[in-house]
């Protein structure tokens, strides 16, 4: 299965670096560039993106001004800025952004965002793979090494998202919040059977690391 | 309670007084006249009824018996013209008495009448009954008994009058001060009519309307205070003015602070971010770690600058200093990157001294040339020259965008940003030279053709 394709448009390189080595670490293949103009050069020759990660403030073309090119080739748009006036929110969800966030950000949330924009336009792909084990999300099966693996429907929800989020440490609490839920009395407790059930049933006692007094991170 | 209420309410009160005062005098005069007249009269009527009533009972001799005695003095009595008027009294016999209350007991406390009078006298004037009386009393003796003779005379017309005198005076006061208190107000109320507008005015002020202004009528003391009024309202306005620009520059300076800051937190929290969650290979790893270092030598060079605008917003010590050796000293500061650039700095000094700060100009001139420098291309020429009480620096290169011109002293601005930002600049350069201008009390002025070069000018107040 194709990764998805991001394109990112910021001037700053260091930003720009950090965002793309998050996304690939992440499982998406991505293209920098720093300038408007050679965005807009780039997509004539070549467009299959699945979404634009776009500074709004740029020199010479900005943001805003990108927008019709990305509207042209289907490309969905998260915008990226500084800009914290409402405003520019308003103007870049008006003009047909899926979203917009705000610097400075946490990559986990810039990472969940760029999730939903790809559920949403349907270009998330229903199939997840991780070293030789395979889950179909559309099945909600899992397989390893072409043989299913029965998984309990929290223990299913919890993989899915340890890979999803892979070499991203992910907190107890949050695992807990997302996956038990924020109604879910209970302690973390439950998150460390569940991991403990992973590893036995899938053979992922080296792959899932403990962070110590933080989380789990589910490692290459 | 109001001011014309007040000032109403006090004239009235004098005036009321004055006009009862007034009445009250003339009533006492004429009440006096009238008692006056009465005695008088009484006096007179008194004698001449004793001397008449004397005579009819000298006529013969007086009878022995008591009762024929008796009916003979009050035949007499009763002769003699204007009885009516008198009692006879003997005694503890009322032989005549026609008032119906005892004359003699009710003449406690009377006058004595004046001396040489026929016969020792008294009188008074007393209330009975609801009337008023006129007494006088003498005793009288006949055929050696001593009579009381006394006349009752109703006099109550005559006090009446005044009286009556008195209800009217009251009753025309009350008419005429009521008259004059409805008058007073409304001749008060309008006077008055220019402290309202000034009190509206003053309101008006006090919720924030500074444009607000009062219409100067007359030369009156009310006129003065309306043109103090404006006066102070002019103040106001200015002050106000001043500090809610004052206020606005400093919200648009830390704005921008914020907003240059931002960029440089974010991506060393990204890059960290990065490294506390992600396993990284080694080269990952380091370019994380450098680009967390560069960000943060950025922000401390950032801070060096702010540092730099600040300090100069203090006081600064200004000596007269020779303008050769500042523009010797600029030249020096900036001739290394001229000639690894490839431009010539030209310096034309007009002599002379300046009071100044010779450090911060130098500074400020540096940055100047510095500018000129980096708009400028290989070959061309930068000069840097002084006459009189203005030092400036031209170059020949890129130019300010017309619209730009007015904002490139704003702190953070920058024309082309990227291009800037490339080389590590801050928009900071030109907001320190405006910095200094102004603490040394010059001004700056800057000139720009598109493609034709721009030329900055610091005017100082005076040359020495």
């Amino acid at each position: 299965m194709a990764r998805n394709r991001i394109l990112i448009v910021e001037d700053d390189k260091d930003i720009a670096e950090s965002i793309a080595l998050n996304l690939e670490l992440s499982g998406y293949d991505c293209l920098a560039l720093d300038d408007g103009e050679a965005a807009v050069e780039h997509l004539g020759a070549d467009h299959s993106f699945d979404l634009a990660l776009l500074d709004v403030m740029l020199p010479g073309l900005d943001g805003f001004a990108l927008m019709p090119h990305m509207q042209k080739y289907n490309i969905p748009v998260l915008y990226l800025t500084a800009k914290g006036d409402v405003s520019s929110r308003v103007r870049g969800l008006r003009d047909g952004a899926e979203d917009y966030i705000v610097k400075p950000f946490e990559m986990l949330e810039l990472l969940v965002r760029i999730e939903k924009i790809l559920a949403r336009t349907g270009k998330l792909g229903s199939v997840l793979r991780y070293r030789d084990i395979t889950i179909d999300l559309d099945r909600h099966s899992v397989t390893l090494c072409g043989e299913p693996v029965a998984l309990q429907p929290l223990e299913f929800d919890l993989f899915v998202k340890l890979v999803k989020f892979k070499n991203c440490t992910l907190t107890r609490e949050r695992l807990l919040n997302e996956i038990w839920g924020i109604d879910f009395i209970g302690g973390t407790r439950t998150v460390d059977i569940h991991v403990a059930h992973l590893r036995k049933k899938l053979r992922l006692a080296d792959a899932i690391v403990a962070v110590s007094k933080i989380g789990y991170r589910l490692e290459e | 309670m109001t001011l014309p209420a007040k000032l109403t309410g006090l004239s009235i009160s004098l005036i009321a007084i004055a006009v009862i005062s007034c009445c009250a005098i003339i009533l006492s005069y004429a009440q006096k006249d009238a008692l006056s007249d009465v005695t008088q009269a009484g006096l007179q009527d008194h004698e001449a009824f004793y001397r008449s009533f004397r005579g009819s009972a000298s006529v013969s001799d007086v009878p022995e018996h008591p009762a024929v005695r008796r009916s003979f003095i009050l035949s007499a009595f009763r002769g003699t013209p204007g009885a009516v008027e008198f009692t006879l009294r003997l005694g503890s016999d009322f032989l005549s008495n026609n008032v119906g209350f005892d004359v003699e007991s009710a003449m406690k406390g009377a006058a004595a009448s004046e001396a040489d009078s026929y016969i020792a006298l008294e009188y008074k004037i007393v209330r009975v009954n609801g009337k008023d009386y006129f007494l006088a009393h003498g005793k009288i003796d006949i055929g050696g008994e001593t009579y009381d003779l006394s006349l009752a005379r109703d006099i109550s017309d005559a006090t009446g009058g005044v009286r009556a005198l008195a209800l009217r005076c009251l009753a025309a006061s009350l008419v005429v001060t009521a008259l004059a208190a409805t008058l007073m107000w409304l001749l008060v109320f309008r006077s008055l009519k220019p402290i309202r507008t000034l009190q509206e005015s003053a309101n008006l002020l006090s919720r924030g309307q500074y444009e607000n202004r009062i219409a100067v009528e007359g030369r009156d003391e009310l006129a003065a205070l309306a043109r103090d009024f404006n006066s102070m309202a002019d103040a106001v306005e200015e002050n106000v003015g001043a500090l809610r620009e004052t206020a606005a520059r400093r919200q648009a300076f830390i704005n921008g602070l914020s907003h240059e800051m931002k960029t440089p937190v974010t991506a060393i929290m990204l890059s960290a971010e990065t490294l506390l969650n992600r396993r990284l290979s080694p080269e990952e790893s380091n370019r994380a770690l450098a680009r967390i270092y560069n960000q943060s030598k950025w922000l401390e060079s950032l801070s060096q600058k702010l540092m730099a605008l600040v300090l100069v917003q203090g006081e600064i010590e200004m000596r007269p200093e020779s303008v050769a050796d500042l523009l010797g000293a600029v030249k020096e500061t900036v001739s290394g990157v001229f000639e690894e650039n490839g431009i010539e700095l030209i310096v034309r000094c007009g002599g002379g001294d300046l009071c100044m700060d010779f450090d911060l100009m130098r500074a400020a001139l540096a940055n100047l040339a510095d500018n000129a420098r980096k708009a400028s291309r290989s070959g061309q020429t930068v000069e840097l020259c002084a006459r009189g009480n203005i030092i400036e620096v031209t170059d020949h290169g890129r130019g300010i965008p017309r619209e730009e011109i007015a904002r490139v002293t704003e702190p953070f601005y920058m024309v082309d940003r990227s291009r800037s930002k490339k080389r590590g600049g801050a928009g900071l350069g030109l907001a320190l030279v405006r910095q200094i201008a102004e603490a040394h009390g010059a001004r700056l002025e800057i000139e720009s053709v598109l493609d034709e070069g721009t030329t900055v000018r610091l005017a100082f107040p005076d040359a020495r």
